[in-house]
């Protein structure tokens, strides 16, 4: 009876241990997740960290203009009248600038100001009383020679340059105290159609920013952009803009609005318009006008000629019919690439994958489709292209479940495996890229996807602060598909997917052009496919006009032809321009992508083709110089006209710069001494265990 | 008897399990200092032949980033070899350097690492101590002149500075095992025999606010 008593006590004592002790291993179990979890979040932390840092848009930013020579007490003024004129896609549009200069001093005059990304300058003029004088194009030192020179002899000048990034300098010399200078340029621009419609953007502020930058050391470089200069937020907005515009839409527009401006509007014919818009208090936003046409159903195409230095300069507007729910879908191969490196880590991954995921969702039973992951190696959840059945989706979606980021970037033999050397003619081949990464060979990398292309459409998409996305864009262009790019990290699913929905039903493919005469110089070399809403642009040469159009693609699979005779209209002007201007932008890449040797000869067919068509480029400005003197002796001050500050900005850190810094602690003593603090409690429980086995089995003993 | 056996095999499990964890610590600490080390030996070779083919040379072929310089700290007898960039990558192997530039358009190199494997002796640094940052193209003498610390992991330099500037940050020591690590310590050198116009060219944004 007393054994039994105590049997119950100890047991019940071992219950109670046993409890204890459950809880004890509950806490060391949370504690064991607590310390796993630390030492993988805390290098993905450090990882998105980085990022964030990383990031190009900083808009706490000063910047100081620099200034030489004299002060200027009472600031030039610049007086801005843009007078668009619109026929369909073809903008033309001239910029008339008025330097004042409300000093007692002579003034020499800087301006910096955005145009539309896809503007050609190609002519200047300078008014002086009734006289114009016409500018003329040189090479860039030629130019600037020409203009410091005139300068030095007291000529009124002007000057016009295009650097990079779409900010263009007019440079103005010898304004006369009290007195002004007008200036005149005219660009070209094309528009392109989007979702029924055109968006016309005159850029009127630039924003202040960073530029992250390779230098050619290889490394990553940010420089503050000391180009510009900014009035002080509290002074009312200088530098008005006002916008004259005649509007030919061509055909019934369905509206027209402006998001940015009060417009005045009146129709002076079926589809023109008159419009007169700006004020300074509207001169410190972007002024954008858009109109849509109601949606057509049969295909359009347009097709305008220019007679110009002996040859027919020609472009081709190609709209695609609206799509018909009949149509046959034209099966794919579809093959995604996604970047599983280290920096892809935390929400980026998570978020391509479930874009990814929605990809294989979209496939159809007939398509093909291959999942391929890289960071340092690369490889494939099939040898090759597989059906998209119930089974091979699932087993893709299970391989793209159990991905987690690691490890570097090594793109060129994800590209060889994207890539290979038998391709598919019977399916429209797709490769869709995804990456955050920072690429460092980008010619070989182009040269080698330029060889393993074949019929391969290249998709990329490009997270985060990439730092490469001029490779990207090409990369892309020379595949024949599009760049998208994806800057804010919340953003990265929704626009993955509605990338992947464009892409899945082309309106045309494998566009041909059958003329009745030969086709020079098509400009982009390849036809690129045309997607729902939007249109194709055409441009090349010919040595007589064409009268007849005829053109082949593929409507889902079936083939389908356009045919339409033409009446020859051949005088549009400004073909030749648009023609020159994509010349130019081409062999403008091309002059970045090659080696030493045969960059001078680039350089050099881009400079005649610049000088020919009279435009400026970066090899190319233009000038325009007065042929009196008018200042003799008296100095000369020179001053940047300072830009409105964008709306809704202010420069808060006036004269500071701000460097983010990156996560640089390991945590080492503190993982050190948790790491002694678990051999210490198994110590303990080492002790205690040996105790209590000493203890039963003495009383076992006993 | 039965039951006693088996709690007591639970213990053993259990501190083999403690021993497991402890040691897994340890040896992530071991992992984190070998990389640190093995890093820098790889990319003092990778920089040796960078400096004789005057190009820059992967430390490995997988490498995201380049070898871009070599630090000397005298007073700590120390030469570290710096990559290119602040990522978490790079910073595990080597201290990571960007280059900006100022509003004078002077350089700066910021230099950055982990405040416990290769940058432990930042806040030992003193003011006149010589740095000497040797580039592809050319080689520096930095004096040590300004220390810092900073509440926020931002650094805002002033327009007045005029000269070119070598600055070494990592968080701050006295911060480690906290979740965050917001501080930062930085160490601002000079060209030695630069005269500075401006007192206090770096700053912490909340000093700078008030001013």
């Amino acid at each position: 009876m007393q054994m039994i008593e105590v049997k119950r006590s100890t047991s019940s004592r071992v219950n109670l241990k046993l409890m204890t002790l459950k809880a004890v291993a509950y806490d060391c179990l949370w504690l064991f997740c607590f310390v796993a979890f630390w030492l993988i979040g805390d290098h993905a932390l450090a990882v998105e960290r980085t990022l964030q840092f990383g990031a190009p848009e900083q808009p706490n930013l000063s910047l100081r203009s620099i200034e030489s020579g004299h002060q200027i007490e009472s600031p030039l003024a610049v007086n801005t009248d843009v007078y668009i004129d619109i026929v369909g896609p073809i903008v033309r549009t001239r910029v008339v600038q008025q330097f004042m200069n409300p000093s007692q001093y002579w003034a020499e005059g800087l301006y910096r100001y955005p145009l539309p990304e896809n503007a050609a300058v190609d002519q200047l003029s300078m008014y002086i009383g009734e006289r114009i004088i016409e500018g003329q194009v040189h090479e860039k030192h030629k130019a600037k020679n020409i203009y410091t020179q005139a300068k030095r002899d007291g000529k009124r000048t002007v000057m016009l340059e295009a650097p990079k990034d779409n900010l263009f300098t007019t440079q103005v010399a010898n304004i006369p105290p009290g007195e002004s200078i007008k200036i005149e340029f005219v660009y070209q621009e094309v528009l392109a159609l989007r979702d029924h419609g055109y968006a016309l953007r005159f850029p009127i502020v630039a924003t202040p920013r960073y530029y992250p930058r390779r230098s050619d050391a290889g490394m990553q470089q940010t420089h503050p952009d000391a180009k510009l200069s900014y009035r002080d937020a509290n002074t009312p907005n200088g530098n008005p803009v006002n916008f004259h515009i005649t509007l030919d839409t061509g055909m019934a527009i369905q509206t027209m609005h402006s998001a940015s401006h009060k417009l005045k509007r009146e129709q002076v014919g079926p589809t023109r318009y008159k419009i007169e818009a700006g004020s300074g208090q509207e001169s410190n936003r972007d002024f954008v006008l858009s109109w849509t046409y109601k949606a057509q159903e049969n295909a359009q195409m347009r097709l305008f000629t220019e007679y110009s230095n002996d040859k027919y300069y020609n472009m081709l507007m190609l709209l695609p019919p609206a799509p018909d729910t009949q149509m046959n879908y034209r099966a794919r191969e579809l093959t995604l690439v996604l970047d599983v490196s280290g920096s892809m880590s935390g929400e980026s991954i998570r978020q391509a994958k479930a874009a990814v995921n929605e990809a294989l969702d979209q496939l159809q039973i007939e398509d093909q489709f291959n999942l391929i992951f890289f960071n340092d190696r690369s490889w494939s959840v099939f040898p090759q292209a597989k059906p998209a059945n119930a089974n091979n989706v699932a087993r893709a979606k299970r391989a793209l479940r159990n991905q987690s980021a690691s490890g570097g970037t090594r793109m060129s033999e994800a590209f060889q495996l994207a890539l290979p050397l038998s391709q598919t003619q019977e399916w429209l081949r797709q490769v869709v890229f995804i990456t955050d990464g920072a690429v460092g060979n980008t010619d070989q990398l182009l040269a080698q996807i330029k060889r393993a292309l074949g019929t391969s459409r290249l998709f990329i998409v490009g997270i985060g602060a990439a730092p490469n996305s001029y490779f990207m864009r090409r990369a892309s262009e020379v595949g024949r598909g599009t760049y998208a790019y994806i800057g804010q990290l919340t953003q990265v699913e929704q626009k993955m997917v509605s990338l992947f929905e464009k892409i899945n039903k082309p309106a045309l493919t494998e566009i041909e052009l059958l003329l009745d005469v030969s086709v020079d110089a098509l400009l982009p070399t390849k036809i690129p496919d045309i997607y729902l809403n939007e249109m194709a642009l055409l441009l090349f040469q010919s040595q007589s006009a064409p009268t007849e159009l005829l053109i082949k693609g593929l409507q889902g699979d079936a083939p389908v032809y356009f045919q339409q005779a033409l009446e020859t209209e051949a005088d549009v002007s400004g073909i030749s321009v648009e023609w020159a201007r994509r010349k130019i932008k081409d062999l403008q890449a091309q002059i970045l992508e090659t080696s030493t040797d045969r960059k001078a000869a680039l350089i050099d067919e881009l400079s005649e083709i610049a000088l020919k068509h009279n435009q400026i480029s970066r090899y190319t400005s233009l000038v325009a110089v007065d042929v009196t003197p008018i200042r003799a002796g008296a100095t000369l001050a020179f001053e940047q006209i300072r830009s409105n500050l964008p709306k809704g900005w202010q420069l808060k850190q006036q004269g500071t710069q701000t460097l983010a810094l990156a996560q640089t602690s390991n945590g080492l003593a503190w993982m050190t001494h948790v790491g002694l603090l678990w051999l210490l409690v198994a110590l303990a429980l080492g002790v205690f265990s040996c105790n209590a086995r000493r203890h039963s089995r003495s009383r076992n003993g006993a | 008897m039965l039951k006693q056996r088996w709690a007591q095999k639970k213990m053993t499990l259990l501190m083999f399990l403690c021993i497991v964890v402890g040691l897994s610590c340890l040896a992530q600490v071991f992992f984190i200092e070998a990389k640190a080390f093995i890093g820098q030996v790889l990319i003092e070779n990778a920089w040796q032949k960078s400096l004789e083919k005057k190009e820059l040379h992967k430390a490995w072929p997988w490498a995201d980033t380049y070898p871009v310089a070599r630090l000397g700290i005298q007073s700590q007898d120390q030469t570290l070899y710096v990559l290119a960039g602040d990522s978490g990558e790079a910073l595990a192997f080597a201290p990571s350097m960007t280059t900006h530039t100022s509003f004078r358009g002077q350089p700066i190199y910021l230099v950055q690492a982990h405040n416990d494997t290769h940058f432990t002796f930042l806040e030992s640094l003193e003011d006149g101590d010589q740095l000497v940052l040797e580039l592809l193209s050319k080689t520096d003498v930095f004096t040590v002149a300004e220390k810092r610390l900073l509440k926020k992991p931002q650094l805002m330099i002033s327009d007045e500075l005029d000269t070119a500037m070598l600055l070494l940050t990592s968080c701050h020591l006295a911060q480690n095992g906290e979740v965050g690590h917001q501080k930062r310590f930085v160490v601002a050198a000079y060209p030695s025999g630069a005269s500075l116009r401006s007192k206090m060219p770096i700053s912490d944004s909340t000093i700078k606010e008030k001013e």
